[in-house]
């Protein structure tokens, strides 16, 4: 196909480390791949390897119908042939030059006029016309992130390269940064790759992944195909599955947000970060879960429970661990709840009970997701 | 005052400098960034003329450039003339005796450069060439300031290579500080002292001005790798 970016690579440093599999990027529309893993994984040196700064002993990429390296035939396109954009871990602005002279950089082969309206029009896009004079020591993390981004963007590249570009920045200037990232990519429509360490980060920016762990690609999908169907054991704890579905936001009630999981509805407190999102991402820890023989529904709703969310499964197994016991229902989707040994036996429960389980409203937690689904407000297609 | 033979001493300091700036340079940028093997061979032979008496590079620097050696008949085929004791004989020994004092700040310098802003410019669409006047010249400034005054003044204040390669000719190779050792001789002291004050202060004021510009320039020696 050649609407996307094939990675093959195989990439051995000889003090150890290094990374190798398979990736595909699609190209054509804003989409986030998000390469997940531990540190030390190989994920930055796969992003290395796509950028043309790391040279893999045996690989392919191709990007579209352009080869940028092929070692049966030795073909190898250098880091200034790619046009990628290539945003670094900590950042890596040049010292000598101010923040239009760092954002200027890459545009040299522009004429003086047409540089210098591109520099204003992206120190406008990343909100930085009023540092445009000040040099990176006097600046902030999250505003040399800011014109790291800016100074990747303006040359228009292809593919955005983004290494951990959330690390390193406080709690505000974080949630700066992830909503300008996703406003940027929409509005230029340039396809991104992002490493990341972070769970939450792959729920709130992702929409495909690859997870990479121990110097290998185990795995590649979307998101949710992956978080849903982790292929292996080493890759769910990486990920450390527990409860997690897609949901809609449908409506409020309250303080609080409804949301369609399945066929269900939960009601959540709304976190600071979801705004007006629709898709989300419902986290419930299996510790927050509360079980009760039977169905509420066979009984009257009991007023004593202040929990707002009760949700009617049947048990579908059970996994001891340490101390707790790990309880699988079937509520239309999958549950875990942990309890300890002694409720177990108090309530007699035994596998294909109908159990009701109890959530409380704080403990479910919402992610927002689907940057790029819908609409695509205010796209600018003169920036990609 | 010697004034012919202060000008003599600008004159070699003045090329010698530009020489080294510009075939330092690369050479410099190889050993700091340089992938190829034979760069600790390389780092040795240019830190020879720290630790060998003059003299001796002296009579190697003659031998090689003599009318014997195929350097001397090369030159002499060339141009006509004779390498040694004349003003180029005398650039050429200048140049190799103060190498160490204009590559090695140059090597710490580049050295000092984190790999990555040469990566971020190469992103950025930016050649090797382009890359190293825009990046690797203004961060390396400092090193380069350190590299020009301390072969200027080096080769200023340099006498025993000068005696072996370029002898005692006024207004050729005659240099300050020969001339310096030519007043003693005839027991001229106040001639001698006049222009041996003149070098020091000379040389004192090139060393507030270097270390007012750069804390660390004994970055020079011993070599920092």
């Amino acid at each position: 196909m050649a609407d996307e970016v094939l990675i093959q690579v195989e990439k051995r440093y000889p003090g150890g480390g290094g990374v190798r599999g398979t990736l595909t990027i699609p190209l054509g529309g804003p989409s986030v791949t998000v390469v997940f893993g531990p540190s030390g994984a190989g994920k930055t040196t796969l992003l290395r390897c796509i950028a043309g700064l790391e040279r893999p002993e045996r690989g392919l990429i191709r990007f579209g119908a352009e080869v940028w390296l092929d070692t049966e035939t030795g073909r190898w396109v250098p880091p200034q042939g790619r046009r990628v954009g290539f945003v670094f871990q900590d950042d890596v602005l040049f010292p000598h030059q101010t923040v239009r002279g760092n954002v200027a950089y890459g545009l040299r082969s522009m004429p003086r006029s047409e540089r210098a309206r591109r520099v204003a029009e992206i120190l406008k896009l990343l909100e930085l016309e009023a540092l445009a004079d000040r040099y990176p020591r006097t600046l902030s993390g999250g505003q040399r992130r800011r014109v790291a981004l800016a100074r990747a963007l303006a040359p228009g590249p292809r593919l955005l390269l983004l290494d951990e570009p959330l690390a390193a920045l406080d709690a505000p200037a974080r949630q700066e940064i992830r909503r300008l990232i996703r406003q940027v990519l929409v509005r230029t429509g340039i396809p991104a790759v992002l490493v990341t360490h972070d769970r939450d980060e792959v729920l709130a920016m992702g929409d495909r992944m690859a997870v990479v762990l121990g110097g290998e690609i185990v795995q590649v999908g979307t998101v949710e195909e992956v978080w849903s169907r982790p292929a292996s054991p080493a890759v769910a704890r990486a990920l450390g599955i527990e409860n997690l579905w897609p949901g809609r936001v449908v409506g409020r009630d309250g303080d609080l947000v409804a949301v369609a999981v399945g066929d269900r509805q939960l009601r959540a407190v709304p976190s600071e970060d979801l705004q007006d999102a629709r898709d989300v991402w419902v986290v419930v820890h299996p510790r927050d879960v509360v079980l009760e023989k039977g169905s509420w529904l066979a009984v009257e709703a009991d007023a004593r429970v202040s929990a707002r969310n009760r949700l009617v499964g049947r048990v579908v197994g059970f996994v001891p661990e340490e101390h707790v016991l790990r309880v699988w229902l079937d509520c239309g989707f999958r549950l875990a709840a942990v309890i300890t040994y002694q409720a177990r036996e108090a309530l007699d429960l035994r596998e294909g009970d109908v159990v009701t389980a109890i959530v409380k409203a704080p403990a479910v937690r919402l992610i927002p997701h689907g940057a790029f689904e819908g609409t695509i407000p205010g796209r600018e297609p003169s920036l990609a | 005052m010697d004034w012919t033979a202060i000008g003599v001493s600008l004159r070699l300091a003045f090329w010698t400098t530009v020489i080294l700036l510009v075939f330092g340079t690369p050479l410099a940028y190889w050993l700091a960034f340089g992938r190829g093997r034979g760069r600790s061979l390389v780092e040795a032979v240019v830190a020879l003329p720290l630790v060998l008496p003059p003299t001796v590079l002296g009579f190697y620097i003659l031998m090689a450039t003599g009318p014997r050696s195929p350097i001397g008949r090369l030159y002499e085929a060339l141009t006509g003339r004779l390498l040694p004791f004349s003003f180029q004989g005398l650039l050429v020994a200048s140049v190799l005796y103060s190498l160490p004092f204009a590559v090695q700040p140059l090597v710490t310098a580049f050295r000092g450069i984190d790999r990555r802003f040469l990566e971020a410019a190469w992103c950025l669409g930016s050649g090797p060439l382009a890359t190293f006047f825009r990046v690797v010249v203004p961060l390396a400034g400092p090193g380069f300031l350190t590299a020009g005054v301390l072969s200027f003044a080096h080769t200023v204040g340099e006498f025993g290579v000068v005696l072996m390669v370029g002898g005692n000719l006024p207004g050729v190779t005659r240099t300050v500080s020969i001339a310096i050792y030519d007043e003693v001789q005839a027991l001229n002291y106040a001639a001698a002292g006049q222009t041996a004050l003149a070098l020091l202060v000379f040389s004192f004021v090139v060393l507030v001005v270097v270390y007012s510009l750069r804390r660390d320039v004994w970055a020079v020696w011993p070599m920092k790798s």
